[in-house]
């Protein structure tokens, strides 16, 4: 306010506290028991729309109807009884009248934010007769505050996020690092398997040979006298050594060995299929072989958890990227028994139509909330307990099926279960360069 | 009591007395204001040190465990802070009350910053007028919400090393709402309530 408008020596002001109640940069104003006004000083005059010669004597809540009536009454009564002071905060009420103001008129505040204070006359006898309230433009607090919590707000989710992208990160890593290692155990164990593969074949060899060698001593053991002094020693070490058992166990000890390698080279192709160095490259695979050598792999996550119920139908090999797909089918089914509370069962359906080809992974496990539904492929969602899951797995499997030009799909019903359907096209166009 | 602070067992009693006088006063005309019945406590009265701020919290009922806090600063012969301490849903029950109809969040926020300088404004304005202070008020601010009793007090690093501080408990009959108001006063606020009492004492 410029000081040529504060005029003290007007003729029309006749004392220095009208004219600073008048002149004052805030709105005051009084009214009496019955809400009629008694005082409204120039602020008002020219915030409200109303002026004092207008409303003077009047009742408050006839010349603004727009106030709330019940409350405000309510709130002055009780000054009137209590001779309290009493406030209002912009923060949970932004004004009291509606002033239009211009200053946040870039950043969408169009009226005044306002604190007010309420204050009680008395009379000379200490009873209140008037309840006075002063009206304090807080506009620029008000306006700065909230762009001070939006901001903060801003910074929290931020950090929330960088927190979550860092859990990820060193997740990746680990699964990076845990990959290369396997990659290089399997390589590692590959050369003494290859070696213990090939003796073991040998050693076959030798104890049936050996064996038919004995068959022949045996032969002749009848030509020597039950007296002859070598038969005793021979039937004494025979039966030392339990002869006639090691040879009925050899040939399935062999056997067991056999299988045992067998087993051990297909953890060590699994392994390397699945950390497949060329992670990248493309080719013909049949997913049957991709979603069993994934099983493999997380077998030991899941088997108390699940029994697994293969449905395959006859699906022709599909052009794709199958160490990716591998990483969707270990998604879908880690989660598929992380969703299982005690036991179930995880049925894994192929089949395919036309130029599609589709794997569906069901789970007989708690199921998604509909509101949740929606937003299991969003990045960072998980309804998991913090540490155990970051929100990234099914965002990721996304990802690779719409790069495979692909769809994944989810329907849950609560208690009874979740499936997820990946449909593919046998030939798709994969973009190379186009970013997971 | 913590008579080491400066408060012998006389002057403790006399300000417990004194404090019963402004309550009883303070009950009534909320009563009267609030158009129910009101019921406090017995004041409990301790000087405190500022690390067993937290303790002050200890054996304080509400229907809720979790809490808005509400401060509330006064100022000139008599200087501190008040505290009251509401349940997070407990401002359904006396809406009608403050002429509110529904409340939404906002609305229960203003509602309880209202009854807190209800409370505080006729408890302090009583204790004054008894010990002949006068009492100015800062607006009542949201110090907390939604938070355990325990943490209402955890981000706060009181100035002062002791402090007068009083507790009283409000209830309202027939409606399950409780309140409870804590104050802290500290320094020449002490000597002036001491001094106070003593007059009082030496009175009688």
């Amino acid at each position: 306010m410029s000081a040529q408008n504060i005029n003290v020596s007007a003729q029309n002001i006749n004392n220095l506290d009208s004219a600073i109640l008048e002149n004052i940069n805030s709105g005051v104003f009084a009214v009496n028991q019955d809400m009629e006004v008694v005082v409204w000083n120039r602020y008002m005059d020219v915030n409200s729309g109303h002026r004092a010669e207008t409303i003077i004597g009047q009742n408050l809540f006839k010349s603004f109807p727009e106030l709330p009536e019940k409350w405000l009454t309510r709130k002055i009564k009780n000054i009137f009884l209590l001779g309290n002071f009493s406030f209002t905060s912009w923060e949970q009420r932004p004004y009291l009248f509606k002033c239009s103001h211009n200053r946040g008129f870039l950043t969408g505040v169009r009226n005044m934010l306002q604190d007010s204070y309420f204050f009680p006359l008395k009379d000379q006898k200490g009873n209140v007769e008037y309840v006075c309230i002063s009206i304090h433009d807080v506009t620029d607090t008000g306006i700065f505050q909230n762009k001070l919590k939006h901001t903060i707000g801003e910074q929290n989710n931020l950090i929330d996020e960088l927190e979550k992208a860092k859990s990820q990160l060193q997740q990746s890593e680990k699964m990076a690092a845990i990959g290369q290692l396997a990659a290089g155990v399997a390589h590692e164990i590959n050369n003494p398997l290859a070696f213990v593969a090939s003796n073991l074949k040998t050693l076959n060899k030798y104890a049936c040979d050996l064996l038919t060698v004995a068959d022949h001593y045996e032969a002749v053991e009848s030509e020597l006298g039950p007296e002859n002094a070598v038969l005793v020693d021979i039937v004494k070490t025979k039966q030392q050594t339990d002869f006639d058992y090691i040879k009925e166990d050899l040939s399935g000890l062999l056997e067991e060995s056999e299988d045992g390698l067998q087993r051990i080279r297909q953890i060590v192709k699994d392994l390397k299929d699945f950390s497949r160095p060329d992670e990248g490259s493309r080719g013909w695979a049949d997913l049957h072989d991709g979603i069993d050598s994934t099983l493999n792999v997380v077998n030991n996550e899941i088997k108390y958890k699940a029994d697994i119920k293969k449905e395959y139908s006859d699906i022709p090999q599909v052009n794709c990227i199958i160490a990716q797909l591998n990483q969707v089918f270990m998604n879908l089914i880690v989660n598929a028994a992380q969703a299982i509370e005690e036991h179930g069962t995880i049925v894994i359906k192929t089949g395919a139509n036309d130029a599609m080809v589709w794997v569906e992974i069901s789970d007989t496990g708690k199921g998604v909330e509909p509101e949740n539904l929606k937003r299991i492929f969003d990045p960072f969602f998980t309804t998991k307990p913090i540490g155990q899951g970051t929100g990234l797995g099914l965002s990721v499997s996304y990802g690779i099926i719409e790069k495979h030009q692909g769809q994944l799909e989810a329907k849950s019903e609560l208690g009874k279960g979740t499936t997820f359907r990946i449909s593919l096209p046998v030939n798709a166009e994969i973009e190379d360069n186009k970013k997971l | 009591m913590n008579n080491t602070a400066g408060y012998t067992e006389e002057q403790n009693d006399a300000l417990k007395e004194l404090l019963n006088i402004a309550m009883g006063q303070a009950a009534d005309s909320l009563a009267r204001a609030l158009g129910a019945y009101v019921q406090i406590s017995v004041p409990r009265i301790d000087v405190i040190e500022a690390q067993q701020l937290s303790e002050t919290l200890k054996g304080i009922n509400l229907y809720d465990d979790k809490v808005i806090g509400i401060r509330q600063a006064f100022f000139s012969d008599l200087n501190g802070e008040a505290i009251a301490i509401f349940g997070s849903h407990d401002c359904d029950q006396v809406a009608d009350l403050m002429g509110y109809d529904e409340l939404d969040d906002i609305e229960g926020q203003e509602l309880l910053l209202d009854i807190a300088n209800v409370l505080i404004g006729a408890c302090m304005t009583g204790f004054g007028r008894q010990i002949d202070a006068n009492i100015g008020f800062s607006p009542p601010k949201i110090m907390a919400e939604n938070v355990v009793l325990d943490k209402l007090f955890a981000d706060e690093n009181p100035l002062w090393d002791n402090s007068l501080m009083m507790e009283i408990h409000f209830g309202l009959a027939d409606r399950s709402f409780m309140c409870e108001l804590v104050f802290f006063m500290s320094g020449d606020s002490i000597e002036k309530v001491r001094n106070t009492i003593d007059q009082f004492l030496d009175s009688l």
